[in-house]
Formats: structure tokens, sequence, C-alpha cells
């Protein structure tokens, strides 16, 4: 059980990489990956709503969906219930929280069209997960997602200054660096065999 | 005359001035993903605009009467709902497409580009000028998808829409680098780079 | 006011057409879906095993037995098994018929559409008809890579995931090969009406009970005596032995007591070891469980009064265990006087 954890952990966290191995959640990886302090605010609040969310339509989907035979209505449901978490917590924040909002605030609204929460949702009930190894898949994929946009934007930060042609400046660097950063990735594909 | 020409211009900005993928910069995630083979790519570009399209319209259509404070709330109702039937259409009619494109097609559902159309322009414009709009937007997401899906294709199997062509060392010896994530981000990198040399000749690009 | 109502009463109406909508999509496509699946299953069991007319699940998603009539009633010709061993980036679906005969017909492996995460042109190449044609007709022996002394030449560069297809396979051969042997057990009554030799055993089995009534098809009967009194119930449970499944029907009483237990005969499909398994079914063996309780259900080398038929140990642990899980299974039908809805 621990090793089965454990393996959901990895895989979520490295092997599986939400960025650079399912290219899921791209698009705040470009938007806000130009500085280091912004992708550690993003990736707080990904964290923070991935797992509310994770646990939420989990349970949603267990004890409502299914019993009532509305599996059919699981995208609409889902994605209203990111919509108004996100809402709920925004307003949570402002009101007792001042702090951590200042700090979290504006990448919330963000957050709504990010798809790897959404995606995050759907794969744990694909995998026919418990609610414990959802909270796990949930975790590791948060931090995946962290580790690889905070490394990003050190490079990003870098890149600003280095002498590039003007038709590769900005985005397309960007891709290229993703490439090299994911080509690293690519190497943790064989780490299955050594869990089991 | 002067409207007819600003109708057209609908259309073709979609496609090219302002795809929606290589100058906007959204709806990544599938492009790179689904872009392995020509037909996975080629089917996700028709779902997604599928969606696209329909949403459009509908929106365009109940714009009046639609209050403005809960919009988006109705907006992501009418986008999910397309999305859902996409979902269970492809399930029983195109099986093997749908096991590839996993967890994708409902995804389609915070494709930035369906949102962004809808707020932006359908909901502000008749429902002949949605219906443009989201088929030039369409046009310019298959446009780009599809070209990633052929070369991603030929590069890494010597083939285009799993015919094979080309000289024998692609299939003997294929670029296998293009099937994985970095392939697909470098080739999106060079896509860009070359837009922005050729296409888009004024400084705003960053 | 007025707006804050228009805004409800839009999103309910919203909210309902979407809904309806997508419950017509749902109902309209489910039943495509469903037979998109079941025939594709059946695509696949009748690639690996062409001379199969019809199949039987036996175990789910793991394990059908193939018959060459289309009732699945008729000549046994072999069983398919699907493994998963770890290949190099994930599992590897193998589905594998392996005839009467002891050999592997045809193998069929899932392609990456189908959940297949080996490299491409690397691993991903066990699905090429070159790799998965060795395994055509070739026995458990034969099954071994080249270098070990086997018939199937492994994928340049791609051992790990060569190995894994062969080894998965020959684990599926030694887990799955004694259902080659066993017959299932032929149904003996149907819904309403049992027959006069069923009734006749039904009543050794449950002393006092008169009627008896069909709860779960084939498996658990209700007993009434002459006031129409529920008394306990009959259930039939097939443990595995040491040749094959055992056919066993127990009486169970409503005192939570074995009343009487009835062992299948050679004749009716007992697979066991002549003289040695068959045993089981003396009458002193059987004796032993009558009035015993769940908790009784031991070996006397585990503590319990039962004694084992000595020299066919497995045989009367398989007895034990299969009453014992019959009980924990059906006790529950003996509270339930309503039938349960089917």
């Amino acid at each position: 059980m621990g090793n089965n954890l454990l393996l959901i952990f990895l895989a979520a966290f490295i092997v599986n990489n939400i960025l650079l191995m399912r290219y899921i959640g791209l698009c705040p990886f470009f938007g806000v990956s130009t500085s280091l302090t912004t992708a550690f605010g993003m990736s707080a609040a990904v964290l923070f709503v991935m797992l509310l969310a994770t646990w939420v339509t989990w349970i949603v989907y267990h004890y409502l969906l299914l019993p009532l035979g509305l599996v059919f209505l699981r995208t609409a449901t889902f994605i209203l219930v990111i919509a108004s978490l996100v809402q709920f917590v925004e307003m949570f924040l402002k009101k007792n929280f001042k702090t951590l909002y200042s700090a979290l605030g504006i990448y919330l609204p963000l957050i709504t069209t990010n798809c790897a929460i959404l995606a995050v949702t759907f794969l744990v009930i694909n995998y026919r997960y418990s609610l414990l190894q959802s909270t796990i898949f949930a975790i590791g994929t948060a931090l995946g997602f962290a580790l690889v946009i905070i490394l990003f934007s050190a490079i990003r930060e870098r890149l600003e200054f280095a002498p590039i042609s003007r038709a590769f400046k900005g985005y397309p660097i960007a891709f290229i660096s993703a490439s090299l950063v994911a080509l690293a990735f690519l190497g943790f594909v064989g780490l299955f065999k050594l869990t089991l | 005359m002067n409207q007819k020409v600003n109708r057209l211009k609908y259309l073709t900005d979609g496609i090219i001035i302002e795809n929606p993928i290589l100058v906007i910069m959204i709806g990544l995630c599938p492009t790179l993903a689904t872009s392995i083979t020509a037909k996975d790519a080629l089917g996700m570009g028709i779902a997604t605009s599928f969606v696209l399209i329909c949403s459009n319209i509908v929106i365009s259509a109940i714009r009046k009467f639609v209050p403005d404070s809960i919009r988006i709330p109705i907006f992501i109702i009418i986008i999910s709902t397309f999305v859902t039937i996409v979902d269970y259409v492809m399930q029983a009619y195109a099986p093997t497409l749908y096991r590839v494109l996993g967890v994708f097609v409902p995804l389609i559902v915070v494709n930035c580009i369906i949102l962004g159309r809808a707020e932006a322009f359908a909901y502000h414009h008749n429902i002949f000028d949605s219906f443009l709009d989201g088929l030039g937007k369409s046009l310019g997401f298959i446009l780009v998808i599809g070209l990633m899906g052929i070369i991603r294709e030929y590069l890494s199997q010597g083939s285009v829409f799993g015919i094979a062509i080309g000289p024998k060392f692609l299939i003997s010896q294929p670029i296998l680098f293009m099937i994985f994530p970095p392939g697909g981000f470098l080739l999106i990198g060079l896509l860009k780079a070359f837009i922005n040399k050729f296409i888009i000749k004024s400084e705003t690009f960053e | 006011m007025k707006s804050l109502t228009w805004m409800i009463i839009s999103l309910c109406i919203i909210c309902i057409i979407a809904a309806g909508l997508l419950a017509r999509v749902y109902t309209i496509t489910k039943e495509k879906i469903d037979k998109q699946i079941t025939e594709n299953l059946l695509k696949q069991l009748s690639y690996v095993l062409p001379a199969a007319k019809s199949f039987k699940e036996v175990i789910p998603d793991s394990l059908w037995i193939g018959y060459e009539d289309s009732l699945a009633t008729g000549q046994k010709v072999g069983i398919v098994f699907k493994v998963g061993p770890y290949g190099y980036a994930g599992p590897i679906p193998i589905l594998v018929g392996y005839g009467t005969d002891s050999l592997v017909k045809k193998i069929y492996i899932a392609s990456a559409a189908e959940g297949l995460k080996e490299t491409p042109g690397l691993g991903l190449k066990i699905t090429e008809k070159k790799f998965k044609d060795q395994f055509n007709n070739k026995s458990y022996n034969e099954i071994k890579l080249t270098k070990d002394g086997g018939k199937i030449s492994a994928i340049t560069a791609a051992t790990i995931s060569s190995n894994a297809v062969v080894n998965g396979i020959r684990s599926g051969i030694e887990r799955y090969k004694k259902y080659l042997l066993t017959d299932t057990i032929q149904s003996v009554a149907t819904d309403s009406t049992i027959d006069t030799i069923l009734i006749k055993r039904f009543k050794s089995l449950l002393p006092n009970a008169v009627k008896f009534q069909n709860v779960i098809k084939d498996s658990v009967w209700r007993g009434y005596d002459d006031k129409s009194n529920s008394i306990g119930i009959i259930f039939k449970t097939a443990p595995l032995g040491y040749g094959g499944l055992i056919p066993i029907y127990v009486g169970y009483g409503n005192d939570e007591m074995i009343k009487n237990i009835y062992i299948s005969s050679p004749e009716e499909g007992l697979k066991e070891t002549a003289n040695i398994g068959t045993k089981i079914l003396d009458e002193r063996f059987i004796k032993q469980f009558e009035s015993k309780k769940l908790t009784d259900l031991k070996l006397t080398v585990n503590g319990g009064p039962i004694q084992a038929i000595s020299g066919a140990t497995i045989s009367s642990e398989a007895v034990l265990n299969g009453i014992r899980e019959g009980i924990l299974r059906y006790a529950k039908y003996l509270k339930t006087d309503s039938l349960p809805t089917r």
C-alpha cells in the first residue's frame, strides 16, 4: 500500500510530469514563468486549489453523479465546481487572510481556465483512485508543476539578457528551452522498473 | 460593399493574422499533446472546431437574454454541453481516436480559444458574424495543429496520414525524438520563430 | 430584484436545456458504446483462439473459456487469458489463446492506442507481426528467449519489453492452465422449476423442508416447511480442488448450522484423483460437517474438529474453504424474508 502510494506520487511528480510529459497546463506555464516570484506565487495557488478541487470533485462524482446515474454531466459539473471553488477561495482569503490574498490573489482567477486542475480531477476518476490515492496524486502533480515552473522561470530570467536573434526572442526561445528541459525529464521514463 | 469586406475579415483574420495558436498563443496544450500523428491532430482539430463554432452560434443567439453578471457561468455550461456531446459521439463512432485523445477530449472545455471567443466576440456580435469568426479561428487552429501533426508524423514514422512516403531512411531510422514531448516543444518554437520573422513584421510580438 | 429573478430563471433554463440535451445524447450513444466494447472484445478473443465459436467469461476481464459451438455448452477448445506484465514504461496488456492441446494459439498485444506505453520504435515493436507471430503454436517449454534456450528471438535493443512478454505469457499459463481440465458445472435448475432429482437431494440436505424457492439462479435456494415458514437455505459452491472444481451443495439452517452437504460424484463432474481425492465422497468425511457452525470449520491440524482425508489434504481443505466461503457469501439470505428484487 505504502509502496503503491509512493509510486503514484513519483509518477505524478516526475515520471509523468504534467507540464513536460503530458502537456497539460501550458498556458500559465509560458504566461507566468517570466520571473521567479510569480512562479512561486502561481505554484502555491495551484497546489492549494488542485487539492481542494480534487477532494470536492471526487466526492461529488462518487456520492452524487455516480449514484444518480448522471455521469454525462461530469464535464459541466466539474468545471462549474472548480470555477465556484476558486471564487469562494478568493473571497475567503480576501476577508480572512489578507497577506495570503495579496500573495496569491492575482493568480486565482487565472486558475479557473488552468487545464491542469480540471485534468487532475478527470484523471483520478479515470484511474479509479481512492480518495487517499487521489490526494497523493494531486499533491504529486502540483509539486511537479511547481518544480518545472520554478526551474524554468530561473532559465527565463537569464534568457532576458542573452543575445538572441530577433525572431527567436520571447516565446520561440522559451519553447526551445522547454524542449531541452523536457529532454532531461524523458530520462525518467524507465524509472518504474526500479520500483517494481 | 465595405460591410462585406469587413465580414470576410472576420473569417480570414483567424487563419493567419490572428492565428489562435501561433499569434495569440492560446490553446497550446492540445496542440502539442495530440499532434503526434496527422490523423490524431486532425481529429482533435475537428472536435475543437465543432465546439467552438456551435458555442459561438448559441452564445450569439442568446446574448440579449443573458444577464451580464452571470454570463461566464452560462458560457461555461454551454461550452461543456457541446464538449460532452463530442465526448460521447466520439466514444460511439470513433473509439480508436477517442482512446488516443483520452483526457484531452473533456479538456476542450478549458481551451482558452473557445471561452475567449465567446467573451470577446460572440457576446457582442450577431449570429452570422459569430459563425464566421468561429469558422476562421477553427481553420487557424486546424491549420497549425494539422501542420504539426504532419511534420511530426513524417519525421518520426516516415508517413503522413498512415501512408508511407519519402526516403527509406526515415522508415528504417526514424527521428523518434519528434514523437516525444521535447520534439513537440522544439517544433512549435521553430514555427513561432518563422511566424515572427516573416508574418509579423512589427515589434509587437513579444 | 427583477434582475435577480431573471438571473436565476435564465440560469435554470440553460441548465435544464443542457441537462436534457446531454441525457438524450447519452442514451442514444450508450447502446452503441456498449456494443462497441463487447464487439471489440469478441473480435480479440476469436483472433487469439480461432477454433472457438463462443466464449464464456470465467474470471471477469481475465479469463474466458472458448467452446466449439455457438452456445457455450459443447466441447471446450481452449481458454483465453489476459496478463499485464511490466515492460519498460508500464504494463503490457496481452491476450493469450491457449488450446486444449496445451499450445499457445495466437497472442494479441494491445496497441499504443489501447494503452501500451512502450517506447515507439523500440519497445513498441513487440506489437509487430514479426515478433508476435513467433508465439503461434508454441508450447510452454518453447516460450523462452533464444538466449535461454527457447524459440522466441527478442527485439534488438528492447530486451526488457521482449522478456516481459515472454514471462507474462509463461506465468499466465502456469496460473490458468488448470481451467483447461475442468468442465463448467452443468446447470441443474431453471428459474422456477426444480427437477425431481434435485428436490430429492435438497430434502436430504435440509430435513423438514418440503418446498424450495430459487433465490439466485443456480446458486441459492430457500427451503420452507409444511407451514410455509422459511427454515434455511441451500447453496451451491465450487472450490478449486486438486484436479478441478468440486461442486458442493450445502444445506444451511436458520439456526446457522450446517444440516448436510452433498458433493457431486465423478459422473457429475468431479475431477479429483480416483481413490485419493475422491475419498471426499466418503460418508465418514461428509458426516463430519453435520451440525457444524461457521467457526467450527477448521481442520484438526488447525485445532478444529474436521479430520482431513490422509493423502488428500488439498481436496479436503478445498471442500472446507468452499463451504466457509459459501456461508460468508450467502448467509444474508437467511435473514431476509422477502425475495431480493432481481
